[in-house]
């Protein structure tokens, strides 16, 4: 796998290099907007993580540049200072498949960049059970098992469950959960979605003591975090 | 405005109606009552005079004047006289002859039988029978009649009675005259007439009966042939003058009696036989004068009054005075033009209704029109318009002038109002621009970069929008015009102008004093400094958030490659809490520069997440947060960034102040407030509490603990008034306080957040 790293910030990219190489793929790293646009025309990387603001072209720019120059391009994760929630929402619905705010602890970048790319390779092959962390889904049950008991979950809860964790790291927006689990695009009360989420999370106990926990981008959607043990 | 004129225009209308009443009445009881008969003589005597008709050749009239007297000596004579003449006569072979002298009495049987004789030997001579009115022991008349046997000699008998008028002329008469018994007397004249013709007058055929009166022309005094009765018979005058003609024999002499005022402008009176002669002469030219029908002469007389009062409404009065004068004219030359048709219109009614008319409806206009500007000064009084106090120098004045005085001084003082009002708002320090209902600009000031003109101005409001507003700002600003009802928060519109100024515009409505809409006054204030200022602002804040959080994200980065030491964890720890400061300096600029705008939050949920995400920190000095979720799934409307980073700081704050290896309590319920439904969050540590005078300002900006208690852990100060501002923009609480040990559960400091629930959505 390789990867194209673009900050201006020779820190940055040092730091997001080593974790990149902690997973044993390759990297590119890239002082600018422009170095990056040239390299990308030129070559092929499975994923770019890309900073927000940079001289010459911003992150922005480049991803909008990206859309309409280079075919088939690859997943974009959207590194940033800015934390307003209208940032993180632009950059997802401006085509972004993930951003991570600076500073973020080196084992959760990891996994988002790893989220990102298993949804590349396609492992959608659906076992009977999955194992994720302490958590057992038993897919025909409709049940999880989790340190020794059974958790009985409703239909929809299970589906959200489900889609949550072969999704874990991946930020989904709402409106993906809700075509995915309802099969519906119509405007569902946005209550509803929250309700399930609540529920999932306490029903599941889905605490970070217990190696994962929800985590809500306002303004866009939902991602299932794993933390320390998680795998 | 519009109810005001149409007063006056009911009060005029009713006057007016009053007034054509009243002439009109006025018309019809004259001409019933023929109350103006003196004066229609008076204009009927003059009118005639103007047109005379010509006398006959025909008619010879013999008279007994002065010479004849002086010749046969006093009256009467004997009988024996007129047989003479008779006798002589017979041969003459004249038309007709009338002897207009009375028979009645009897004399000596011989005369009168010689008189009958000589009568009869006259076979076309007529004698006339007097009516005495009135009549012995209260008969209406009595009839006089020549004695036998001269009444039996005679051709016939013709009455020769005169129709006095009032004034005692003698302007009519009638054809013939209709006894108690029925009987039918025809006038001497017309008996003649018809002797001589053959036939009966055209005039008598057409009367339809005896009471019919019809106006004689005269013919100028003197106009007949006349000659001496004396001379006839001394043989002055050879009896074959008398050929052909239609010979009248009466008294003219002065002492006789028989003189009649007739209507000549000379004002002298007649002879009977002359009138005679008069009528005989108007059966042969048939030029009576017949009097219009009363109903005709009843519409004759409405129609130029009613013209007259119809031109009221439309003319000015100047030309009233000559329309008058003109129908007044115009009745007297239609009277005259009829007149000489052989018709009289009697032209009294109608001229007296014009004259009637046109004074009074001048006086009822005056005092309706008095009445009104006093009223309408009243008001004008009432309004609480100044007017300036009349004084006049010229002395005493009539009402009327007063009030016009009045209400001059009242327009002028009207007229500077506007003026005043006028440099007012031209001198307004910022632009301005009032419309009138009809959507037009009526005014405007200081918008010269439009091309308009400052000053009353009638000009498209859309076409002005469009020579002032950007482009991109016209269609927010066209949409404000339109708004009936404003929204509070939308009482002004921002927009660029093309000049890149930047405008507040208000709106205000202008309403009459009866409450309706006359326009609305748009005032524009110049707000580009603070415009630009907030444009600034956000560029600095777009600058700090990512230029501060920038650094530390780079130290945080290299930090991590290093090995653990006691200074890079405190490294670390610095890097953090600046970026902290940054997150919440940049937090509290921003929501104080933006509208709060809410969307809906499960609040147990946010909670759990920003607990969630310090856990690393918790977990480092192994402190446990237990959470206590009793509220309901409760969803606030709020602003999840800042809810977020509220409830992260609180947290924080309880992590920082707590041992190592004690518990963190967060618990949340539902519970009323004022019957308000409020979501409670209460934080509590297990630390050392907050001291007292640290208590009364946590809130406030920069406030932080510095008394020394735990030196290691301080507060940025910003972070507890992040949290305050962020939730009273909610339209909630906080609180602290301290918890007191009990039950084995260790006390400390403990915050407790209200926020109000969102409403419930509508279930679709």
């Amino acid at each position: 796998m390789r990867i194209a790293i673009a900050d201006d910030d020779k820190e940055i990219v040092e730091f997001l290099g080593g974790i990149v190489e902690g997973l044993e793929y390759v990297y590119a790293g890239f002082p600018d907007g422009n170095a990056l646009s040239s390299a990308l025309l030129r070559d092929t990387f499975d994923l770019v993580i890309l900073d927000w603001n940079m001289p010459g072209r911003t992150g922005m720019q480049i991803l909008e540049w990206m859309e309409g120059a280079i075919e088939d391009r690859p997943p974009v994760i959207m590194m940033t200072s800015r934390a307003a929630k209208q940032d993180i929402s632009d950059a997802l619905n401006a085509g972004a498949d993930d951003y991570i705010t600076k500073p973020e602890d080196p084992g959760v970048i990891a996994a988002r960049i790893q989220a990102i790319l298993r949804r590349g390779s396609g492992s959608s092959a659906m076992e009977a059970s999955a194992q994720y962390g302490e958590y057992k889904l038993d897919r025909i049950e409709q049940k999880v098992h989790h340190k020794g008991k059974d958790i009985s979950l409703t239909a929809k809860e299970f589906e959200l469950t489900d889609l949550m964790f072969r999704n874990r790291d991946r930020t989904l927006s709402r409106r993906y959960i809700m075509e995915t689990v309802w099969r519906t695009n119509a405007h569902l009360a946005t209550r509803t979605l929250d309700m399930h989420v609540s529920r999932v999370r306490s029903k599941l106990s889905l605490t970070p003591e217990n190696g994962f926990r929800i985590f809500t981008v306002f303004g866009y959607g939902y991602r299932l975090e794993t933390l320390g043990n998680g795998s | 405005m519009k109810t005001r004129p149409s007063r006056l225009r009911r009060r005029l209308g009713i006057e007016w109606a009053g007034v054509a009443l009243a002439a009109s009445l006025l018309i019809v009881g004259l001409i019933h009552w023929d109350g103006l008969a003196d004066f229609d003589n008076l204009i009927y005597d003059q009118l005639s005079d103007l047109d005379r008709p010509e006398a006959s050749d025909d008619i010879l009239i013999v008279a007994i004047d002065e010479d004849s007297l002086s010749a046969f000596g006093k009256w009467p004579w004997s009988r024996n006289r007129h047989a003479e003449l008779f006798e002589k006569m017979a041969s003459s072979e004249s038309k007709a002859i009338a002897f207009d002298i009375l028979l009645s009495e009897a004399s000596d049987p011989e005369t009168d039988l010689r008189l009958a004789k000589s009568i009869s030997e006259n076979p076309n001579l007529y004698l006339p029978i007097h009516l005495v009115l009135p009549g012995a022991n209260g008969a209406e008349f009595d009839l006089k009649e020549p004695v036998s046997p001269i009444k039996e000699s005679a051709q016939g008998l013709g009455h020769v009675n005169l129709n006095f008028d009032k004034d005692g002329m003698v302007r009519r008469t009638s054809l013939c005259f209709k006894d108690t018994s029925g009987k039918t007397w025809p006038h001497l004249m017309e008996l003649a007439y018809r002797h001589a013709n053959g036939n009966a007058s055209l005039a008598f055929d057409r009367q339809s009966d005896c009471k019919q009166n019809l106006l004689l022309p005269y013919a100028a005094r003197g106009s007949y042939t006349t000659i001496p009765y004396a001379a006839l018979v001394n043989g002055e005058m050879p009896i074959s003058f008398l050929r052909d003609k239609v010979i009248l024999i009466g008294a003219t002499a002065q002492g006789l009696g028989d003189q009649h005022p007739v209507p000549m402008r000379d004002g002298g009176t007649l002879a009977g036989v002359e009138i005679m002669a008069n009528l005989y002469n108007a059966l042969l030219d048939d030029n009576f004068i017949s009097p219009l029908p009363k109903w005709l002469q009843l519409v004759l007389s409405l129609l130029p009054v009613w013209i007259l009062l119809t031109g009221f409404w439309r003319w000015r009065p100047r030309t009233t005075i000559f329309a008058s004068i003109a129908l007044i004219s115009l009745v007297l030359i239609a009277s005259f033009g009829l007149l000489s048709m052989k018709t009289w219109f009697a032209p009294g009614a109608a001229l007296a209704g014009l004259v009637f008319v046109y004074p009074i409806w001048g006086w009822r206009r005056l005092q309706s029109t008095s009445d009104f500007m006093d009223e309408e000064l009243e008001n004008f009084r009432l309004a609480k318009v100044d007017i300036p106090v009349v004084v006049t120098s010229a002395g005493p004045v009539d009402v009327v002038t007063g009030q016009a005085e009045e209400l001059t001084h009242a327009i002028a003082h009207v007229r500077d109002l506007r003026r005043f009002i006028t440099d007012a708002l031209s001198n307004l320090p910022d632009p301005m621009f009032i419309t009138g209902i009809d959507g037009k600009v009526k005014f405007v000031n200081k918008l010269a970069q439009t091309g308009i003109e400052d000053g009353s101005q009638d000009f498209a409001l859309d076409d002005m929008l469009n020579r002032f507003v950007a482009p991109e700002d016209l269609d927010e600003v066209k949409e404000y015009l339109t708004m009936q009802a404003k929204p509070k928060e939308l009482d002004y519109v921002d927009f660029t102008s093309l000049n890149d100024e930047v405008f507040a515009m208000r709106r205000a409505s202008v309403v009459s004093d009866e409450g309706e809409l006359r326009g609305y006054i748009h005032y524009l204030a110049d707000i580009t400094e603070v415009a630009n200022a907030a444009q600034e602002r956000e560029e600095v804040l777009q600058l700090l958030s990512h230029d501060m959080r920038a650094p530390q994200a780079a130290i945080l980065a290299l930090l991590d490659g290093q090995t653990q030491s006691e200074t890079t964890k405190r490294i670390e720890k610095h890097a953090r809490r600046t970026l902290a400061l940054a997150d919440n300096f940049v937090g509290l600029a921003r929501i104080k520069s933006n509208e709060f705008s809410g969307e809906e939050i499960l609040l147990s949920d946010l909670v759990i997440e920003a607990n969630d995400s310090l856990w690393p920190l918790a977990k480092a000095r192994n402190i446990k947060a237990t959470i206590g979720d009793e509220s309901e799934g409760a969803f606030i409307l709020g602003e999840p960034s800042s809810l977020h980073r509220s409830f992260v700081n609180l947290i924080d704050n309880a992590i920082k102040y707590s041992p190592d290896s004690s518990t963190i309590q967060i618990i949340m319920r539902v519970m009323e407030l004022d019957k308000e439904p409020y979501v409670a969050v209460s934080i509590k540590d297990e630390g050392d509490g907050i001291s007292e005078d640290m208590l009364g300002n946590l809130f406030e900006r920069f406030a932080s603990d510095d008394s020394g208690s735990k030196g290691s852990v301080k507060g940025a100060g910003l972070g507890l008034n992040f949290v305050a501002t962020v939730i009273e923009r909610h339209g909630g609480s906080i609180r602290a306080e301290n918890i007191a040990d009990k039950k084995g559960i260790k006390g400390g400091a403990q915050f407790t957040v209200l926020l109000p629930l969102a409403p419930e959505p509508e279930t679709v």
